[in-house]
């Protein structure tokens, strides 16, 4: 099957748990809020009264940044011009490459870990739906699968977890001192910058493939039912190795997706007036429509992958998204799940 | 025996003792008329090995007894010796670190020093015969006895006032791993500070310091004489004009270069430099040949050198007198090699990324800087070493004057993934104002005008040399106007060109072109630790209470009650606060919301000053100093104040608030990826 239809798969499963883009959505944004009233309050106190704020309306004033900078501690003051444009997207990428999300301010990582539970939970839930419910759950039958699964789903993001840090320690900072070394010795700016792309591109590269392999891993567990972490980290890894272009091709389409979603939502947000209510919620309502998306296209790729290990894992069919399936079969299936509950799971994986 | 040792050891003494020193080019002998003193001239043949990385020369030095004394004793700098070990002032300032960032234990590559391999003072009519003399190192600012940077040649004879004095300096100079502004990387040899260079001579005795991490240089003006033999590969460019150029049988050449009245000499040779030459009209001189040596990943960006290099010629030449010299050499420094941003006479270095922005301004800001340089250190040549300030502070400004004149503000920068630009073409960054986080930050650590050397940091060295002083140029102009500041600096710089003024100068200068007493500037700002900052502390517009109680009608209390007034009459206050230590003038405007302005002049002398209206409008917001003349100021967004009740919501808090909520959200996602 071409990886586009994965892809078409995908989005039809989507459409029929819109509620967990919205899940998510309402995650993200309510976790971001908590962390911008601290935000807020200090541009509230450094412009509520100043006529800066009307040159702050216009544009970034870059004498009020710094002293507002000066002034910040903590979260507040890494507020800065990367706030604009594609500034968010390589700012929070190089955080994730150069390991730095350590030196980040405290009560960002704990907000980051609440958000990485929540998150957890409801990739849970989305993943269970989709495998067990794809054409579509209640609210009720949603959380009810987030909360099936969310303990396993933990786990998984503990082991992902600790593999990030052991590939940070064992493999990542390694690199960048070789990188270092290399930097010291090259004999001109355009060979130093090559050595820290090749090295941000291979730990991108690397993070991607951990990534996979931890986003089969979920959809193992939840397809195939495992609550062993390990077992299904080791069949999802099987997976990978053995249908790599597959599994790696699709991940990048999608990559590539993403990729193009950014480069939209930056040229948009440049065409948007900010300069008074209408642009401030305009522009914000399409920064939350570009959250959303992101959003989407990670239950999206959820969806192909699932998809994916469907059809080529040979015990389990591929789950059919064919009209006559939510129409006939799936509708039955949903029906005996809210009765049945759990002993309804596995059936309906066999259900072709 | 390799090649390059057969050379050094045997072949090339025996190629100086050959040639000679010439005698017929001693300078000051009738090349165009002096325009400086020429006090300390220099005869110099020296060879590059780029193997040993060493440069082994001789120079004649003839020096001239300007001051009203006999002296017997002379003080040379031997500035590379900082680089020697790690017991030096230099390093020792530093923390012991060696400023090879990246490199734990440098290896013996990467230190370097300035070896004297002899000296004799050469004939002189009280000399009985040309004679040895002896050397001895001294410490004069720290008696730190393991610092070399400071070597003192007694002589057999005094040489009075008006007399003249020869020196043959025997001389071997291993140069450093770049560090500080001179050094090697790969085969880029830059070469600063890299021979015997004598003291000046004062009337209160010879003026030389050790080098110290946050200092630099002063020498007497002079004619410098200098011929250079490299590898024949390498392209070369030096301070001053070459003369010559002629090819060797050994696979070198030998490159002459000659420059009267200037006060150093620096050079670079490189088989990776490009040479690229440009020649820009004057009006007094013959076209200026600007030489500009590119890296050849940069060749890209060469317009952009000889545009910033046109803008400043024309603009520094406008203000402050047209650069008098035939040549200016541009290095685009190799990666590295820590010899970026640097001036010396007649060439100068800049320092650029591959990957630069237009909107950003670099090459340009870094190159006008050092292209100003000829005028404040390579023409008005004060002592760097004890106050810096007169360099680099009025560099500053009038580099960003003639920044501001030529571009527009540099937009914001940040690299990402080790040199992918993100630029953020709104956010522009002013040229005036960008010292102000730094004068903040480390404004009061000391006075201003003090030696480099006893600053508290490097920090407070930089603050107090280029940031401060900046502000308070442009503070001063904005003061007195531009046409007026124009004119002192004018001044300043023509009656100061080849000589050595010092901050008295400086200040009487101001003051005579003003013709006003500046002591209340001055002494607040050059002489002074304290910081600038106003407020206004609260501003609030109430109305006015209906009478009621006693008032006196005819003499006699009379009680009344008025009915409230269908036109409202406010009371206004407004607070005005000197939160700094700095007593200026300022200026105070009350904007009331039926459009009437109202503007009182403060003495700025007490703590605060209190205002109080009564009028039929509302005050909408106060600011003290509106046109924000006073770039001193470190707080500008205290400096006006809405009246309270008048400022919910702010559009512009959310707007902000709104972005960083967007900026959390794709973090936190970005970081769930890892799980």
């Amino acid at each position: 099957m071409l990886r586009r239809n994965y892809l078409g798969l995908g989005i039809r499963l989507l459409l029929q748990h819109k509620k967990a883009v919205v899940f998510f959505y309402l995650s993200s944004l309510l976790v971001a809020a908590v962390l911008t009233v601290p935000l807020l309050q200090a541009l509230q106190d450094s412009l509520g009264s100043s006529l800066y704020r009307e040159t702050l309306l216009r544009r970034m004033d870059y004498d009020w940044w710094r002293l507002f900078q000066d002034r910040a501690s903590g979260l507040v003051a890494m507020f800065s011009p990367t706030v604009l444009g594609l500034g968010p997207f390589a700012e929070s990428l190089e955080i994730l490459l150069d390991r730095s999300w350590t030196t980040l301010p405290r009560s960002l990582l704990a907000t980051g870990v609440l958000y990485l539970l929540i998150s957890s939970f409801f990739t849970a839930a989305s993943l269970g739906s989709f495998a067990f419910d794809p054409a579509g759950t209640s609210i009720r039958e949603f959380l009810l699968q987030g909360s099936r699964l969310a303990g396993r789903f933990f786990r998984i993001g503990i082991l992902a977890l600790a593999t990030y840090v052991v590939l940070a320690a064992v493999v990542f900072a390694p690199m960048g001192t070789l990188e270092s070394y290399l930097k010291q010795r090259a004999s001109n700016d355009v060979i130093a910058f090559s050595w820290s792309f090749i090295r941000y591109s291979l730990v991108l590269l690397i993070l991607l493939v951990t990534n996979m392999v931890f986003d089969y891993t979920k959809i193992k567990s939840a397809v195939e039912d495992r609550t062993s972490v390990v077992l299904s980290f080791l069949s999802a890894l099987t997976l990978c190795i053995s249908y790599f272009s597959s599994t790696f091709g699709l991940y990048l389409l999608v990559l590539a997706f993403g990729t193009a979603w950014v480069l939209v939502y930056g040229a948009v947000e440049y065409l948007i007036p900010q300069q008074s209510w209408m642009g401030i919620v305009g522009a914000f309502c399409w920064q939350q429509i570009f959250i959303a998306g992101r959003l989407g296209l990670k239950l999206l790729f959820y969806g192909s992958q699932m998809q994916l290990v469907l059809e080529l894992e040979k015990p389990y069919r591929p789950l059919k998204l064919r009209d006559e399936v939510f129409a006939s079969q799936s509708a039955t299936v949903t029906g005996s799940l809210r009765e049945g509950g759990d002993q309804s799971l596995q059936p309906y994986i066999r259900l072709q | 025996m390799s090649i390059s040792l057969l050379f050094s050891h045997f072949l090339f003494p025996i190629l100086f003792l050959t040639q000679g020193i010439q005698e017929e080019n001693i300078p000051g002998s009738g090349r165009g008329e002096a325009l400086s003193a020429r006090a300390a001239n220099y005869q110099i043949q020296a060879r590059l090995d780029p193997q040993a990385r060493t440069i082994r020369g001789i120079g004649v030095i003839t020096w001239k007894n300007l001051s009203n004394q006999s002296v017997d004793r002379f003080y040379f700098h031997l500035y590379l010796n900082a680089f020697k070990n790690n017991r030096s002032t230099f390093i020792r300032e530093n923390h012991f670190d060696p400023l090879w960032s990246r490199v734990r234990e440098p290896d013996s590559s990467y230190w370097g020093y300035v070896q004297v391999d002899g000296v004799e003072m050469l004939g002189h009519s009280m000399l009985p015969a040309p004679g040895a003399v002896k050397t001895e190192y001294v410490q004069p600012d720290d008696g730190n006895s393991l610092d070399q940077t400071v070597m003192v040649v007694r002589a057999p004879i005094q040489v009075p006032p008006g007399e003249v004095a020869r020196f043959r300096i025997e001389f071997t100079s291993k140069l450093p791993r770049g560090v500080s502004r001179t050094g090697w990387a790969e085969d880029y040899f830059f070469a600063a500070q890299w021979f015997p260079k004598i003291a000046v001579l004062k009337s209160d005795g010879w003026n030389a310091h050790q080098y110290h991490r946050s200092t630099e240089y002063f020498a007497d003006f002079g004619t410098y004489d200098v011929e250079l033999t490299v590898p024949a590969s390498f392209v070369v460019g030096a301070t001053g004009r070459r003369v010559s150029e002629q090819s060797n049988p050994d696979q070198t050449k030998t490159v002459r270069y000659l420059q009267d009245d200037v006060h150093d000499f620096a050079w670079v040779a490189g088989s990776r430099l490009r040479e690229k030459k440009r020649h820009i009209e004057r009006t007094h001189f013959a076209p200026l040949e600007v030489t500009l040596l590119l890296q050849p990943e940069h060749e890209h960006l060469e317009e952009r050198h000889f545009t910033a290099i046109r803008h400043a010629v024309r603009y520094f030449g406008d203000w402050f007198g047209e650069y008098p010299y035939p040549t200016l050499t541009v290095v685009d420094p190799a990666y590295g090699s820590a010899t970026d941003g640097m001036e010396y006479p007649t060439f100068i270095t800049g320092g650029t990324h591959f990957w630069a922005p237009r909107s950003v301004l670099s090459p340009e800001g870094v190159t006008v800087h050092e292209y100003g340089h000829q005028y404040w250190y390579g023409m008005v040549a004060n002592n760097e070493f004890e106050e810096s300030w007169l360099d680099e502070g009025i560099n500053s400004w009038a580099e960003a004057r003639a920044q501001k004149h030529a571009y527009a503000p540099s937009a914001f920068l940040r690299r990402f993934f080790g040199g992918i630009p993100f630029v953020a073409n709104s956010v522009r960054i002013p040229f005036e104002t960008s010292s102000l986080p730094n004068l903040r930050a480390d404004g009061t650590a000391d006075e201003m005008v003090r030696p480099g050397w006893l600053y508290k940091d490097r920090a407070s060295y930089r603050v107090n040399s280029y940031y401060k002083p900046e502000l308070i140029l442009w503070t001063l102009e904005r003061l007195v106007g531009g046409k007026r500041m124009l004119r002192v600096m004018q001044t300043f710089q023509t009656r100061y060109r080849f000589q050595h003024p010092t901050t008295a100068d400086f200040v009487a200068t101001v003051e005579e072109v003003l013709g006003q007493e500046m002591d209340w500037f001055f002494d607040q700002t050059l002489f002074s630790s304290e910081v600038m900052d106003f407020s206004i502390e609260t501003a609030s517009s109430k109305p006015l209470p209906p009478r009621i109680g006693f008032f006196d009608r005819n003499g006699t209390p009379s009680y009344q009650k008025e009915k409230p007034a269908q036109k409202a009459i406010y009371w206004t206050e407004v607070v005005v606060r000197r939160l700094g230590g700095i007593q200026f003038p300022v200026e105070v405007l009350m904007v009331f919301e039926n459009g009437e302005k109202v503007r009182h002049r403060w003495d700025g002398n007490y703590r605060w000053k209190k205002y109080h209206f009564e009028k039929p409008s509302r005050l909408k917001y106060a600011v003290v100093d509106p046109e924000r003349k006073l770039l001193l100021d470190i707080n500008p967004v205290n400096n006006s104040k809405f009246v309270a009740g008048n400022s919910n919501p702010v559009p512009a808090v959310w707007k902000w608030a709104s972005k960083w909520l967007f900026w959390v959200q794709n973090l936190l996602e970005t970081l769930a990826f890892v799980a």
